[in-house]
């Protein structure tokens, strides 16, 4: 049986949680404590998925802003990728499209599902379900809502998208 | 002219020699890679740099490029793009790792061809240490993003604000109108009845129907120092200041203010400037002023007390003096005593009415004027305010 | 003759008290309690003075006032707004679109009748 391993990247305006969601889904843990990420940090996790193992190679990369994005150099050889957003902070869900559009330019057939985290803090929601919806349908894409503290529909996304890639 | 590349280490070590010429050659790792993308050999400390410890003593050489570099799974495309010579590198920078003993670096990636002229036979990988360098940027990075939430927060919260106070606004100037329209009919059928039925019913009834007339007059000034208060808050505050003769301003509060005086079975007495005091400022809200703190003093003042008013000139100001013969203030009441909602203990056991606004609206009236107030108090004695609005200029004046 | 003055108010009971002080200082007076009823009875019967209040559902004071100045057979009616806002702007802007005065509530009886009676004097003068 052989083994796929595969490069997603995780993309998101900064704080929006990407670090947080790579520690649960492959470290099951949660960490309130905020360090910027610069660069990129790489983990692994394989996966079971219709009798293939997959090696998941998460690529967490370092937050932009609305001036700088990523460096296109990370994007390369991706397979898939999830772009992520803050539901406490709308600024972040214009940033969907920014980052859409950069992954694109290096990067035309890699699978993209959009994760808009922080779901359990319901009272400072700052978008609203149909917002969201409107954004991913916008851009050709699922979107679900995640909470790397709770961990809820952590596995479900980045499962929907491994199974995209195989 | 040899087409054969001689796979030994001499490009690494030209460049082993180049880092140590500029000094941090402990922080450069070197490899030289296959066409084939496996690894062909490697400097000595590369192990070392590279932090990949199940790796750590097993030979890296012959062993697939992504094994040891998951970094590079995916990037075959790009790699051959490079051999072919259609990219003059590959770099990945502040590659996060964490060593065994749980300390994290940063790594520089960087794969060139070996040779320029020769792209097609094989790669050089470069590996440096920028932890020191990317330590320093991630808290700068941190602390901007930091701020940059803290901003955002306060942004959020703002906004909030913002809207809570143009909803207490509406919902002060809707009330008040909402009360003023039951306060109308109220007032006047009191009016009516009164008038009517003098003579004609006892005169504790003339008399009921007298308080619910003045009961209703003193909501409606409640009604109104919410407003101003509503309006200063939003910073609405305007005045249409021009000269002004204090002797008509105060004239008019204290004739307004007369019958009151009778009613509450106080002297009221005056003493005013017979010269012409010219000041440059708003008649209405002067008036407002002093209707204020005249009313205030015989509200507090007991029955066959003394209200007195004075108009003068002093250091180019009009003064206007109130002074009662009520029971005082403390130190303590005197300090609070312009808050907003600030009524005194008194005030708020005995059965006078106020809204506590009343002062508050009265000083920054006064401040609007560039003017202020003075307070004495004495318990048991009375109480002295003094308005101090400057006198217009003599261009003013004119 | 005695002067015909219309009432304007949505507040049933403002309208009663109005006509009731009025009626007592012997004027005429007939009531609407809405802008579009008032300009109907008016165009209907032109009365000699209109006291209308500012802010009611639908055509408000402020839309009386200029359907009145836009209409050459009411353009000369005196107004007088009667209004319990506390915004000088609503003053100000009734007064601007052609109102003659304005009365602030809440208003004493003699108060109001005194404007009346100076503003319809004023009008029959000219
Ligand atoms: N309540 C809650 N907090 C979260 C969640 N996800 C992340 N956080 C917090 O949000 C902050 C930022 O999370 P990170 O995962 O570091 O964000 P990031 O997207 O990696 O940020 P950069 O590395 O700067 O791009 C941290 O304080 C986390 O604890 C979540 O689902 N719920
Ligand atoms: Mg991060």
């Amino acid at each position: 049986m052989a083994v796929i391993q595969k490069k997603i990247c995780l993309l998101g305006e900064f704080a929006v949680g990407k670090t947080s969601l790579v520690r649960r889904f492959v470290e099951n843990r949660f960490d309130d404590k905020y360090l910027s990420t610069i660069g990129v940090k790489i983990s692994r996790k394989s996966l079971m998925l219709n009798s293939h193992t997959v090696n998941l190679l998460m690529w967490d990369l370092a937050g932009g802003d609305n001036y700088q994005g990523v460096q296109s150099g990370y994007l390369r050889g991706a397979a898939g990728a999830l772009i992520v957003c803050d539901l406490t902070r709308a600024e972040t869900l214009s940033a969907y499209e920014r980052y859409l559009s950069q992954l694109r330019e290096v990067n035309k057939q890699a699978h993209v599902v959009f994760l808009a985290n922080k779901v359990d803090l319901v009272d400072r929601r700052a978008i609203s379900d149909k917002e969201l919806k409107e954004a991913a349908n916008s851009l050709g894409g699922q979107v679900y809502l995640t909470s790397a503290k709770t961990g809820i529909n952590v596995e479900l996304a980045i499962e929907t998208l491994a199974k995209k890639l195989i | 002219m040899s087409t054969r590349v001689e796979l030994d280490n001499s490009p690494i070590l030209l460049a082993a020699r180049v880092a140590r010429a500029f000094g941090n050659a402990h922080r450069l790792a070197y490899a030289q890679i296959t066409p084939e993308l496996t690894i062909a050999n490697v400097s000595t400390n590369f192990h070392a740099i590279i932090s990949n410890p199940a790796n750590a003593d097993d030979p890296v050489e012959g062993r697939r490029l992504d094994d040891i570099f998951y970094e590079f799974s995916g990037t075959e495309d790009t790699l051959d793009m490079i051999m072919q010579g259609g990219l003059p590198f590959f770099r990945l920078e502040d590659v996060n790792r964490v060593r065994p003993d749980g300390e994290t670096v940063y790594l520089m990636f960087q794969i060139s061809p070996l040779s320029d002229a020769q792209p097609e036979a094989g790669l050089l990988l470069i590996v440096e240490d920028v932890t020191e360098p990317a330590i320093m940027r991630q808290s700068l990075t941190q602390e901007r993003n930091e701020l940059r939430l803290v901003r955002n927060r306060l942004k959020a919260a703002n906004t909030d604000l913002g809207r809570l106070n143009r909803l207490k606004s509406f919902i002060v100037t809707m009330a008040a109108h909402d009360l003023r329209s039951p306060l109308t009919t109220i007032r006047s059928y009191a009016d009516i009845l009164a008038e009517d039925l003098k003579g004609q019913v006892e005169n504790d009834y003339i008399e009921f129907l007298m308080t619910i007339r003045s009961q209703s007059d003193r909501l409606s000034r409640l009604i109104t120092d919410l407003l101003d208060l509503d309006m200063i808050e939003q910073g609405g505050l305007s005045l249409k200041p021009e000269p002004t003769d204090m002797r008509d301003v105060v004239q008019e509060a204290y004739d307004l203010m007369a019958p009151n005086a009778v009613l509450h079975r106080l002297t009221l007495t005056n003493e005013f400037a017979t010269e012409p005091v010219i000041v440059n400022g708003d008649g209405q809200r002067i008036s407002q002023v002093l209707v204020n703190l005249i009313s205030n003093a015989i509200k507090y003042t007991p029955e066959g007390g003394r209200v007195h008013v004075t108009l003068g000139e002093k250091d180019g100001h009009a003064v206007t003096t109130i002074i009662d013969t009520g029971n005082g203030m403390t130190e303590q009441q005197l300090h609070k005593l312009f808050q907003v909602y600030y009524r005194t203990e008194e005030a708020r056991e005995s059965s006078i009415v106020g809204s506590g606004l009343g002062l508050f609206i009265v000083k920054t009236l006064v401040e609007a004027h560039k003017g202020y107030i003075k307070v004495n108090s004495k318990r048991g004695e009375g109480t002295r305010f003094a308005v101090y609005i400057p006198l217009a200029s003599e261009s003013e004046a004119t | 003759m005695t002067n015909k003055i219309l009432v304007v108010d949505d507040d049933l009971v403002v309208r009663r008290l109005l006509k009731v002080i009025l009626e007592a200082d012997g004027y005429d007076v007939t009531t609407a309690k809405d802008g579009a009823e008032a300009l109907d009875k008016m165009r209907e019967s032109r009365p000699d003075l209109v006291c209308c209040d500012l802010m009611m559902p639908e055509i408000d004071g402020f839309g009386v006032i200029e359907a009145m100045r836009n209409d050459d057979n009411l353009k000369a009616v005196p107004l007088i707004a009667i209004t319990a806002a506390g915004r000088n702007s609503y003053i100000e802007r009734a007064l601007e679109l052609g109102a003659n005065e304005c009365v602030l509530k809440p208003f004493a009886k003699n108060q109001l009748l005194s404007i009346v009676s100076d503003v319809l004097h004023e009008a029959q003068l000219t």
